[in-house]
Protein backbone atom coordinates (compact mmCIF):
# COMPACT_ATOMS: atom_id res chain seq x y z
CA UNK A 1 0.00 0.00 0.00
CA UNK A 2 1.22 3.42 -0.97
CA UNK A 3 2.00 6.00 1.63
CA UNK A 4 1.81 9.13 -0.81
CA UNK A 5 -1.83 10.04 0.89
CA UNK A 6 -0.72 9.41 4.21
CA UNK A 7 2.21 11.57 3.58
CA UNK A 8 -0.16 14.53 1.61
CA UNK A 9 -2.67 15.02 4.65
CA UNK A 10 0.10 14.64 7.75
CA UNK A 11 2.64 17.32 5.71
CA UNK A 12 0.46 19.31 2.74
CA UNK A 13 1.17 18.94 -1.32
CA UNK A 14 4.79 20.19 -1.10
CA UNK A 15 6.09 17.61 0.94
CA UNK A 16 4.13 15.16 -0.94
CA UNK A 17 6.02 16.16 -4.15
CA UNK A 18 9.43 16.11 -2.48
CA UNK A 19 8.26 12.88 -1.27
CA UNK A 20 7.25 10.91 -4.73
CA UNK A 21 10.67 12.94 -6.22
CA UNK A 22 12.92 11.00 -3.65
CA UNK A 23 11.16 7.34 -4.90
CA UNK A 24 11.97 8.39 -8.61
CA UNK A 25 15.01 9.78 -7.77
CA UNK A 26 16.33 6.82 -5.67
CA UNK A 27 15.09 4.44 -8.02
CA UNK A 28 17.34 5.86 -10.92
CA UNK A 29 20.22 6.32 -8.80
CA UNK A 30 19.80 2.60 -7.85
CA UNK A 31 22.52 1.19 -10.70
CA UNK A 32 24.54 -0.10 -8.12
CA UNK A 33 25.61 1.69 -4.98
CA UNK A 34 28.70 -0.61 -4.13
CA UNK A 35 28.49 1.20 -0.60
CA UNK A 36 24.57 1.01 0.32
CA UNK A 37 25.02 -2.97 -0.95
CA UNK A 38 27.94 -3.29 1.16
CA UNK A 39 25.68 -2.18 4.28
CA UNK A 40 22.71 -4.22 3.38
CA UNK A 41 25.20 -7.40 2.80
CA UNK A 42 25.96 -6.91 6.76
CA UNK A 43 22.56 -6.38 7.43
CA UNK A 44 21.53 -9.34 6.14
CA UNK A 45 24.02 -11.11 7.94
CA UNK A 46 22.45 -9.85 11.15
CA UNK A 47 18.81 -10.89 9.64
CA UNK A 48 19.86 -14.02 8.69
CA UNK A 49 21.12 -14.99 12.11
CA UNK A 50 18.05 -13.48 13.76
CA UNK A 51 16.18 -15.99 11.77
CA UNK A 52 18.64 -19.30 12.54
CA UNK A 53 18.69 -18.42 15.96
CA UNK A 54 15.66 -16.87 17.39
CA UNK A 55 13.11 -15.51 15.45
CA UNK A 56 11.01 -17.53 13.57
CA UNK A 57 8.85 -14.92 11.99
CA UNK A 58 9.80 -13.48 8.46
CA UNK A 59 11.48 -9.88 8.47
CA UNK A 60 11.57 -7.44 5.19
CA UNK A 61 14.06 -5.35 4.18
CA UNK A 62 13.31 -2.79 1.24
CA UNK A 63 16.66 -1.28 -0.73
CA UNK A 64 14.74 2.30 -1.67
CA UNK A 65 11.91 2.35 0.21
CA UNK A 66 8.77 4.35 0.04
CA UNK A 67 9.88 6.60 3.00
CA UNK A 68 11.64 9.64 3.93
CA UNK A 69 14.49 8.04 5.38
CA UNK A 70 14.65 5.40 2.55
CA UNK A 71 18.08 3.80 1.63
CA UNK A 72 17.33 0.82 3.69
CA UNK A 73 14.19 -0.15 5.60
CA UNK A 74 13.78 -3.30 7.56
CA UNK A 75 10.19 -4.51 8.97
CA UNK A 76 9.78 -6.39 11.97
CA UNK A 77 6.15 -7.80 11.52
CA UNK A 78 6.26 -9.34 14.97
CA UNK A 79 7.47 -6.55 16.40
CA UNK A 80 5.62 -4.04 14.38
CA UNK A 81 8.91 -2.08 14.28
CA UNK A 82 10.80 -0.81 11.30
CA UNK A 83 14.52 0.21 10.83
CA UNK A 84 15.16 3.17 8.20
CA UNK A 85 19.16 3.56 7.09
CA UNK A 86 20.42 6.64 5.30
CA UNK A 87 23.73 5.96 3.91
CA UNK A 88 26.02 8.94 3.11
CA UNK A 89 29.27 8.86 1.63
CA UNK A 90 29.88 13.02 0.98
CA UNK A 91 32.45 14.45 3.68
CA UNK A 92 29.81 17.46 3.59
CA UNK A 93 27.00 15.78 5.23
CA UNK A 94 25.32 17.57 7.83
CA UNK A 95 21.92 17.37 9.76
CA UNK A 96 20.53 20.75 8.06
CA UNK A 97 17.28 22.30 8.87
CA UNK A 98 13.95 22.59 6.64
CA UNK A 99 12.54 20.86 3.80
CA UNK A 100 14.90 18.14 2.20
CA UNK A 101 17.31 18.12 5.32
CA UNK A 102 18.37 14.97 6.81
CA UNK A 103 16.87 15.75 10.21
CA UNK A 104 13.60 16.71 8.83
CA UNK A 105 13.39 13.84 7.24
CA UNK A 106 14.21 11.78 10.04
CA UNK A 107 11.52 13.81 11.78
CA UNK A 108 9.06 13.29 9.15
CA UNK A 109 9.48 9.57 8.66
CA UNK A 110 8.93 9.45 13.01
CA UNK A 111 5.39 11.36 12.37
CA UNK A 112 4.30 9.02 9.10
CA UNK A 113 5.26 5.73 10.72
CA UNK A 114 3.60 6.59 13.96
CA UNK A 115 0.68 7.46 11.90
CA UNK A 116 0.56 4.28 10.35
CA UNK A 117 0.68 2.38 13.69
CA UNK A 118 4.22 1.74 13.62
CA UNK A 119 5.24 1.17 17.47
CA UNK A 120 9.39 1.24 17.24
CA UNK A 121 10.69 3.39 15.08
CA UNK A 122 14.70 3.40 14.56
CA UNK A 123 17.03 5.99 12.19
CA UNK A 124 20.09 5.43 11.15
CA UNK A 125 22.86 7.53 9.45
CA UNK A 126 24.84 5.59 8.21
CA UNK A 127 28.57 7.50 7.42
CA UNK A 128 31.89 6.52 5.77
CA UNK A 129 33.71 9.14 7.82
CA UNK A 130 34.36 8.17 11.53
CA UNK A 131 34.92 11.86 12.56
CA UNK A 132 32.23 12.95 10.55
CA UNK A 133 29.98 10.19 12.39
CA UNK A 134 31.30 11.22 15.96
CA UNK A 135 30.42 14.70 14.96
CA UNK A 136 27.76 13.99 13.67
CA UNK A 137 25.95 11.97 16.51
CA UNK A 138 27.27 14.52 19.42
CA UNK A 139 24.78 17.29 17.80
CA UNK A 140 21.90 15.28 16.79
CA UNK A 141 18.98 17.73 16.76
CA UNK A 142 17.04 17.06 20.01
CA UNK A 143 13.52 16.26 18.10
CA UNK A 144 14.91 13.30 16.87
CA UNK A 145 17.37 12.20 19.16
CA UNK A 146 15.45 9.57 21.22
CA UNK A 147 15.43 7.36 17.69
CA UNK A 148 18.48 8.05 15.75
CA UNK A 149 21.91 7.02 15.93
CA UNK A 150 24.92 7.45 13.64
CA UNK A 151 26.97 4.08 11.79
CA UNK A 152 30.16 4.54 11.03
CA UNK A 153 30.69 2.37 7.83
CA UNK A 154 34.19 2.43 5.80
CA UNK A 155 33.27 2.93 2.12
CA UNK A 156 35.99 0.16 0.70
CA UNK A 157 35.95 -0.96 -3.19
CA UNK A 158 36.02 -4.84 -2.10
CA UNK A 159 34.42 -7.33 0.31
CA UNK A 160 37.95 -8.60 1.04
CA UNK A 161 39.16 -4.93 1.85
CA UNK A 162 35.98 -4.42 3.95
CA UNK A 163 36.93 -7.38 6.58
CA UNK A 164 39.87 -6.67 7.04
CA UNK A 165 39.28 -3.07 8.15
CA UNK A 166 36.19 -3.32 9.46
CA UNK A 167 35.71 -6.12 13.29
CA UNK A 168 31.87 -5.25 12.74
CA UNK A 169 31.22 -6.47 9.52
CA UNK A 170 33.76 -9.48 9.71
CA UNK A 171 31.72 -10.36 13.15
CA UNK A 172 28.48 -10.61 11.95
CA UNK A 173 29.39 -12.32 8.57
CA UNK A 174 31.62 -14.87 10.97
CA UNK A 175 28.61 -15.70 13.13
CA UNK A 176 26.38 -17.32 10.33
CA UNK A 177 30.05 -19.07 8.43
CA UNK A 178 31.38 -22.26 9.67
CA UNK A 179 34.48 -20.37 9.68
CA UNK A 180 36.29 -17.13 10.61
CA UNK A 181 38.56 -17.71 8.06
CA UNK A 182 38.82 -14.44 5.77
CA UNK A 183 38.84 -16.64 2.50
CA UNK A 184 35.39 -18.34 3.89
CA UNK A 185 33.75 -15.35 5.25
CA UNK A 186 34.71 -13.31 1.91
CA UNK A 187 33.18 -16.37 0.25
CA UNK A 188 29.89 -16.07 2.24
CA UNK A 189 29.85 -12.47 2.21
CA UNK A 190 29.95 -12.37 -1.81
CA UNK A 191 27.30 -14.76 -1.76
CA UNK A 192 25.19 -12.54 0.31
CA UNK A 193 26.01 -9.46 -1.87
CA UNK A 194 25.36 -11.05 -5.70
CA UNK A 195 22.20 -12.44 -4.07
CA UNK A 196 21.07 -9.24 -2.77
CA UNK A 197 21.92 -7.30 -5.71
CA UNK A 198 20.19 -9.89 -8.12
CA UNK A 199 17.20 -9.88 -6.29
CA UNK A 200 16.88 -6.72 -4.21
CA UNK A 201 14.22 -5.28 -6.57
CA UNK A 202 12.00 -8.59 -6.79
CA UNK A 203 12.35 -10.16 -3.04
CA UNK A 204 11.80 -8.68 0.27
CA UNK A 205 11.59 -11.56 2.27
CA UNK A 206 14.53 -12.15 4.38
CA UNK A 207 13.23 -15.59 5.17
CA UNK A 208 13.17 -16.19 1.15
CA UNK A 209 16.54 -14.47 0.36
CA UNK A 210 18.32 -17.05 3.32
CA UNK A 211 16.12 -20.12 1.39
CA UNK A 212 17.99 -19.18 -1.73
CA UNK A 213 21.41 -18.44 -0.26
CA UNK A 214 20.92 -22.23 1.10
CA UNK A 215 20.32 -23.77 -2.28
CA UNK A 216 23.57 -22.05 -3.40
CA UNK A 217 27.14 -25.04 -3.22
CA UNK A 218 28.82 -24.48 -1.75
CA UNK A 219 27.25 -21.63 0.84
CA UNK A 220 29.41 -21.31 3.46
CA UNK A 221 26.51 -21.24 6.09
CA UNK A 222 27.29 -22.67 9.62
CA UNK A 223 24.95 -25.53 10.34
CA UNK A 224 23.18 -26.23 13.54
CA UNK A 225 21.52 -29.62 14.43
CA UNK A 226 23.66 -31.46 12.16
CA UNK A 227 25.07 -35.28 13.78
CA UNK A 228 28.52 -34.56 13.42
CA UNK A 229 29.99 -37.95 13.76
CA UNK A 230 31.48 -39.51 11.22
CA UNK A 231 31.04 -43.26 10.56
CA UNK A 232 32.57 -45.79 13.26
CA UNK A 233 34.75 -47.22 10.16
CA UNK A 234 35.90 -43.95 9.20
CA UNK A 235 36.34 -42.46 12.44
CA UNK A 236 38.85 -45.84 12.91
CA UNK A 237 40.99 -45.66 9.51
CA UNK A 238 41.53 -42.08 11.05
CA UNK A 239 42.85 -43.04 14.05
CA UNK A 240 45.42 -45.40 12.59
CA UNK A 241 47.14 -42.25 10.54
CA UNK A 242 49.62 -41.17 12.52
CA UNK A 243 49.62 -37.10 13.55
CA UNK A 244 46.42 -36.69 11.65
CA UNK A 245 43.47 -35.38 13.59
CA UNK A 246 40.11 -33.97 12.56
CA UNK A 247 37.26 -31.92 13.87
CA UNK A 248 33.41 -31.10 13.11
CA UNK A 249 32.28 -28.06 13.66
CA UNK A 250 29.20 -25.65 12.92
CA UNK A 251 28.46 -28.56 10.39
CA UNK A 252 31.58 -28.86 8.70
CA UNK A 253 34.87 -31.41 8.64
CA UNK A 254 38.49 -30.01 8.95
CA UNK A 255 41.49 -31.59 8.99
CA UNK A 256 45.51 -31.07 10.24
CA UNK A 257 48.59 -33.45 9.63
CA UNK A 258 51.26 -32.22 11.92
CA UNK A 259 51.23 -28.58 12.16
CA UNK A 260 51.79 -28.13 8.99
CA UNK A 261 49.16 -29.49 6.53
CA UNK A 262 45.62 -28.55 7.11
CA UNK A 263 42.28 -28.21 5.10
CA UNK A 264 38.31 -27.82 5.30
CA UNK A 265 36.13 -29.54 3.55
CA UNK A 266 33.96 -27.05 1.50
CA UNK A 267 30.18 -28.87 1.80
CA UNK A 268 28.48 -29.35 5.43
CA UNK A 269 28.86 -33.09 7.01
CA UNK A 270 25.16 -34.12 6.32
CA UNK A 271 25.35 -33.28 2.16
CA UNK A 272 25.49 -36.68 0.14
CA UNK A 273 28.70 -35.47 -1.03
CA UNK A 274 30.32 -35.57 2.64
CA UNK A 275 28.62 -39.33 2.59
CA UNK A 276 30.52 -40.36 -0.60
CA UNK A 277 33.53 -38.72 1.20
CA UNK A 278 33.56 -41.42 4.03
CA UNK A 279 32.45 -44.33 1.34
CA UNK A 280 35.51 -43.66 -0.13
CA UNK A 281 37.69 -43.69 3.15
CA UNK A 282 36.17 -47.00 4.00
CA UNK A 283 36.34 -48.49 0.12
CA UNK A 284 40.46 -47.35 -0.18
CA UNK A 285 40.93 -47.93 3.48
CA UNK A 286 44.08 -45.70 3.23
CA UNK A 287 46.97 -46.82 6.05
CA UNK A 288 49.17 -43.25 5.94
CA UNK A 289 48.75 -39.98 5.26
CA UNK A 290 50.12 -40.24 1.43
CA UNK A 291 46.85 -42.21 0.89
CA UNK A 292 44.55 -40.35 2.46
CA UNK A 293 45.63 -36.84 1.17
CA UNK A 294 43.88 -37.26 -2.21
CA UNK A 295 40.75 -37.91 -1.16
CA UNK A 296 40.95 -35.01 1.60
CA UNK A 297 40.56 -32.89 -1.92
CA UNK B 1 45.82 -6.52 -28.10
CA UNK B 2 49.31 -5.28 -27.14
CA UNK B 3 52.08 -7.13 -25.02
CA UNK B 4 54.54 -4.73 -22.73
CA UNK B 5 57.57 -6.24 -21.71
CA UNK B 6 59.51 -5.22 -18.09
CA UNK B 7 62.88 -3.76 -17.57
CA UNK B 8 63.36 -7.54 -16.43
CA UNK B 9 63.04 -9.41 -19.22
CA UNK B 10 65.99 -10.97 -20.74
CA UNK B 11 66.25 -12.80 -24.11
CA UNK B 12 66.12 -15.94 -21.88
CA UNK B 13 62.26 -14.82 -20.21
CA UNK B 14 61.35 -13.24 -23.74
CA UNK B 15 61.46 -16.68 -25.43
CA UNK B 16 60.12 -19.10 -22.82
CA UNK B 17 57.04 -16.61 -22.85
CA UNK B 18 57.07 -16.82 -26.30
CA UNK B 19 56.73 -20.60 -25.75
CA UNK B 20 53.65 -20.68 -23.50
CA UNK B 21 51.95 -18.66 -25.43
CA UNK B 22 52.16 -20.89 -28.13
CA UNK B 23 49.63 -23.60 -28.53
CA UNK B 24 51.59 -26.25 -30.03
CA UNK B 25 53.54 -26.08 -27.12
CA UNK B 26 53.18 -29.48 -24.88
CA UNK B 27 52.42 -30.24 -20.88
CA UNK B 28 56.24 -30.96 -20.92
CA UNK B 29 58.05 -28.55 -22.80
CA UNK B 30 55.22 -25.78 -21.32
CA UNK B 31 56.25 -26.91 -17.34
CA UNK B 32 59.77 -26.39 -18.62
CA UNK B 33 59.26 -22.77 -19.77
CA UNK B 34 57.36 -22.09 -16.57
CA UNK B 35 60.48 -23.01 -14.63
CA UNK B 36 62.92 -21.29 -16.80
CA UNK B 37 60.42 -18.12 -15.72
CA UNK B 38 60.82 -18.78 -12.62
CA UNK B 39 64.32 -19.50 -12.37
CA UNK B 40 65.02 -15.71 -14.24
CA UNK B 41 62.72 -14.15 -11.74
CA UNK B 42 64.43 -15.89 -8.79
CA UNK B 43 67.71 -13.97 -10.19
CA UNK B 44 66.03 -10.97 -10.04
CA UNK B 45 63.88 -10.87 -6.90
CA UNK B 46 67.92 -11.85 -5.38
CA UNK B 47 69.03 -8.58 -6.92
CA UNK B 48 65.87 -6.59 -5.55
CA UNK B 49 66.27 -8.20 -2.26
CA UNK B 50 70.19 -8.29 -1.40
CA UNK B 51 70.19 -8.43 1.84
CA UNK B 52 71.48 -11.95 3.29
CA UNK B 53 69.91 -12.17 6.35
CA UNK B 54 66.71 -12.20 5.88
CA UNK B 55 63.81 -14.79 6.32
CA UNK B 56 62.04 -15.53 3.02
CA UNK B 57 58.57 -17.35 2.71
CA UNK B 58 57.65 -18.25 -1.28
CA UNK B 59 54.08 -18.74 -1.24
CA UNK B 60 52.26 -20.25 -4.38
CA UNK B 61 49.24 -21.68 -5.71
CA UNK B 62 49.29 -25.93 -6.52
CA UNK B 63 49.84 -25.87 -10.01
CA UNK B 64 52.67 -23.25 -9.90
CA UNK B 65 54.61 -25.50 -7.26
CA UNK B 66 56.45 -27.59 -9.11
CA UNK B 67 57.89 -25.48 -11.98
CA UNK B 68 57.23 -21.65 -11.47
CA UNK B 69 58.14 -21.71 -7.67
CA UNK B 70 60.46 -24.33 -7.42
CA UNK B 71 62.98 -22.15 -10.25
CA UNK B 72 62.46 -19.03 -8.29
CA UNK B 73 63.22 -20.77 -5.00
CA UNK B 74 66.12 -22.50 -6.79
CA UNK B 75 67.96 -18.92 -7.97
CA UNK B 76 66.80 -17.55 -4.28
CA UNK B 77 68.63 -20.29 -2.78
CA UNK B 78 72.31 -18.32 -3.30
CA UNK B 79 70.46 -15.41 -1.10
CA UNK B 80 69.50 -17.63 1.70
CA UNK B 81 69.01 -20.76 3.01
CA UNK B 82 66.24 -20.21 5.42
CA UNK B 83 63.36 -20.09 2.44
CA UNK B 84 60.11 -21.29 3.93
CA UNK B 85 57.39 -22.69 1.86
CA UNK B 86 53.42 -22.44 2.11
CA UNK B 87 51.30 -23.59 -0.90
CA UNK B 88 47.61 -23.29 -1.39
CA UNK B 89 45.02 -25.25 -3.40
CA UNK B 90 42.04 -22.86 -3.90
CA UNK B 91 38.64 -23.43 -5.13
CA UNK B 92 38.35 -20.20 -7.65
CA UNK B 93 34.71 -19.35 -8.63
CA UNK B 94 35.35 -16.73 -11.25
CA UNK B 95 32.20 -15.26 -11.64
CA UNK B 96 32.70 -14.01 -7.90
CA UNK B 97 36.19 -13.24 -8.01
CA UNK B 98 36.66 -15.57 -4.88
CA UNK B 99 38.98 -18.34 -4.58
CA UNK B 100 38.33 -20.08 -0.88
CA UNK B 101 41.60 -22.16 0.51
CA UNK B 102 40.47 -26.05 0.47
CA UNK B 103 44.06 -27.13 1.42
CA UNK B 104 46.97 -25.44 2.61
CA UNK B 105 50.55 -26.77 3.10
CA UNK B 106 52.28 -24.45 5.14
CA UNK B 107 55.78 -24.57 6.64
CA UNK B 108 56.45 -23.94 10.32
CA UNK B 109 59.33 -21.22 9.81
CA UNK B 110 56.53 -19.59 7.27
CA UNK B 111 55.52 -17.69 10.72
CA UNK B 112 59.26 -15.78 11.23
CA UNK B 113 58.89 -14.79 7.25
CA UNK B 114 60.13 -11.30 6.92
CA UNK B 115 59.64 -11.68 3.39
CA UNK B 116 57.04 -13.26 1.54
CA UNK B 117 57.27 -13.96 -2.32
CA UNK B 118 53.48 -14.79 -3.54
CA UNK B 119 54.10 -16.11 -6.99
CA UNK B 120 51.36 -16.79 -9.61
CA UNK B 121 52.10 -17.64 -13.31
CA UNK B 122 49.51 -15.22 -14.02
CA UNK B 123 47.80 -12.57 -12.49
CA UNK B 124 44.57 -11.25 -14.13
CA UNK B 125 41.66 -10.76 -11.38
CA UNK B 126 43.85 -11.22 -9.31
CA UNK B 127 41.68 -13.07 -6.97
CA UNK B 128 43.95 -16.27 -5.75
CA UNK B 129 46.58 -13.85 -5.44
CA UNK B 130 44.22 -12.13 -2.66
CA UNK B 131 43.23 -14.86 -1.43
CA UNK B 132 46.43 -16.61 -0.21
CA UNK B 133 47.95 -13.13 0.78
CA UNK B 134 44.97 -12.83 2.87
CA UNK B 135 45.95 -15.51 4.70
CA UNK B 136 49.32 -15.24 5.18
CA UNK B 137 49.21 -12.04 6.53
CA UNK B 138 47.10 -12.96 9.33
CA UNK B 139 49.87 -14.98 10.88
CA UNK B 140 52.55 -13.13 9.39
CA UNK B 141 53.89 -9.21 9.48
CA UNK B 142 56.53 -9.41 6.35
CA UNK B 143 58.60 -6.05 5.96
CA UNK B 144 58.48 -7.00 2.03
CA UNK B 145 55.75 -8.15 0.15
CA UNK B 146 56.70 -9.43 -3.94
CA UNK B 147 53.95 -10.09 -6.07
CA UNK B 148 55.82 -12.33 -9.04
CA UNK B 149 54.28 -13.38 -12.18
CA UNK B 150 55.42 -13.37 -15.70
CA UNK B 151 52.66 -11.92 -17.10
CA UNK B 152 49.89 -10.03 -15.67
CA UNK B 153 47.52 -7.81 -16.76
CA UNK B 154 47.78 -4.22 -16.83
CA UNK B 155 44.64 -3.65 -14.40
CA UNK B 156 45.96 -6.45 -12.01
CA UNK B 157 48.06 -3.89 -9.56
CA UNK B 158 45.07 -1.55 -9.12
CA UNK B 159 43.04 -4.52 -8.59
CA UNK B 160 44.92 -6.61 -6.15
CA UNK B 161 45.79 -2.56 -4.53
CA UNK B 162 42.53 -2.33 -3.89
CA UNK B 163 41.80 -6.13 -1.49
CA UNK B 164 44.10 -4.37 1.04
CA UNK B 165 44.67 -1.51 3.38
CA UNK B 166 47.42 1.25 2.24
CA UNK B 167 49.41 0.25 5.23
CA UNK B 168 49.73 -3.73 3.21
CA UNK B 169 49.00 -2.53 -0.31
CA UNK B 170 52.09 0.14 0.11
CA UNK B 171 54.28 -2.74 1.11
CA UNK B 172 53.80 -4.44 -2.50
CA UNK B 173 56.79 -4.50 -5.00
CA UNK B 174 55.42 -6.33 -8.31
CA UNK B 175 58.59 -8.38 -10.44
CA UNK B 176 57.19 -9.12 -14.07
CA UNK B 177 58.27 -9.69 -17.40
CA UNK B 178 54.96 -9.22 -19.40
CA UNK B 179 52.33 -6.81 -19.47
CA UNK B 180 48.86 -7.63 -21.25
CA UNK B 181 46.01 -5.78 -21.74
CA UNK B 182 43.60 -7.94 -23.09
CA UNK B 183 41.33 -10.01 -22.03
CA UNK B 184 38.71 -12.60 -22.98
CA UNK B 185 35.16 -13.22 -21.86
CA UNK B 186 36.55 -16.65 -19.78
CA UNK B 187 39.28 -14.55 -18.31
CA UNK B 188 42.35 -15.64 -20.32
CA UNK B 189 44.73 -12.80 -21.00
CA UNK B 190 45.85 -12.66 -24.72
CA UNK B 191 48.52 -13.54 -25.15
CA UNK B 192 48.81 -13.96 -21.76
CA UNK B 193 50.01 -17.67 -20.61
CA UNK B 194 48.80 -19.27 -24.37
CA UNK B 195 44.96 -20.04 -22.42
CA UNK B 196 44.29 -22.01 -18.81
CA UNK B 197 47.42 -23.07 -17.01
CA UNK B 198 45.50 -25.95 -15.55
CA UNK B 199 45.10 -27.61 -18.74
CA UNK B 200 48.34 -26.51 -20.25
CA UNK B 201 49.80 -28.48 -17.75
CA UNK B 202 47.87 -31.46 -18.20
CA UNK B 203 45.23 -31.15 -15.66
CA UNK B 204 41.63 -31.84 -16.43
CA UNK B 205 40.24 -29.00 -14.85
CA UNK B 206 39.89 -27.43 -11.64
CA UNK B 207 39.02 -30.61 -9.58
CA UNK B 208 41.61 -32.46 -10.95
CA UNK B 209 44.70 -29.93 -10.16
CA UNK B 210 43.22 -29.67 -6.66
CA UNK B 211 43.37 -33.41 -6.39
CA UNK B 212 47.30 -33.39 -7.15
CA UNK B 213 50.11 -33.22 -4.44
CA UNK B 214 53.34 -31.53 -6.39
CA UNK B 215 56.80 -33.32 -6.04
CA UNK B 216 58.58 -29.94 -4.07
CA UNK B 217 55.29 -30.18 -1.11
CA UNK B 218 56.02 -34.05 -0.64
CA UNK B 219 60.01 -33.38 -1.13
CA UNK B 220 60.01 -31.11 1.72
CA UNK B 221 57.24 -32.38 3.89
CA UNK B 222 59.04 -35.50 4.17
CA UNK B 223 62.16 -33.65 4.69
CA UNK B 224 60.44 -32.04 8.04
CA UNK B 225 58.98 -34.87 9.00
CA UNK B 226 62.38 -36.59 8.97
CA UNK B 227 64.52 -33.66 10.30
CA UNK B 228 64.03 -34.43 14.27
CA UNK B 229 64.44 -38.28 13.92
CA UNK B 230 68.11 -36.94 12.13
CA UNK B 231 68.49 -34.56 15.06
CA UNK B 232 68.07 -37.76 17.59
CA UNK B 233 70.55 -39.80 15.32
CA UNK B 234 73.15 -37.51 16.15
Amino acid sequence: MTHTKQVESLFGSDVEKYFINKQIGGNSNQKGSRYEDFFSVMQLAQLFQLLTNDDKDDIEIYAQAEAFVDDLLVKFQKHNAQHHFQLKTSPTVSWGTGLKSISDDFYKQKVLNDSLGVDKTRAVLVCSDKEKAARLQKNTPDNIADFSEIIFFPEVETINHLILIDDKFKTLIGRICFSNDIDKLEALAMLIFVQWVDKKTTIYSVKELLSSLEKSFPNYLARSNVAENLLPEVERIFSTITNFSFKIEKGYFSWQYHDFDSGTIPYSVDSKEFIAFQLEITSKCPKQFDELEGILL
Amino acid sequence: MSRHFSEYTSDIGLSNLARLADSSTNAEDYSNSLYLLGKELGIVLAEQISDKNIKLCVACTVEDADFLAKGIIESLSVLSSDISLACFWNQRQQALSIAPIIKKYCEPAVKNANVLVIVKSIISGACVVKTNLTNLIQDIEPNRIFVVAPVIHCDAQEKLNSEFPNIIAEKFEYIYFAIDDEMQSNGNLVPGIGGNVYQRLGFKDQDDKNKFIPKLVKERRESLISAPKQKVAV
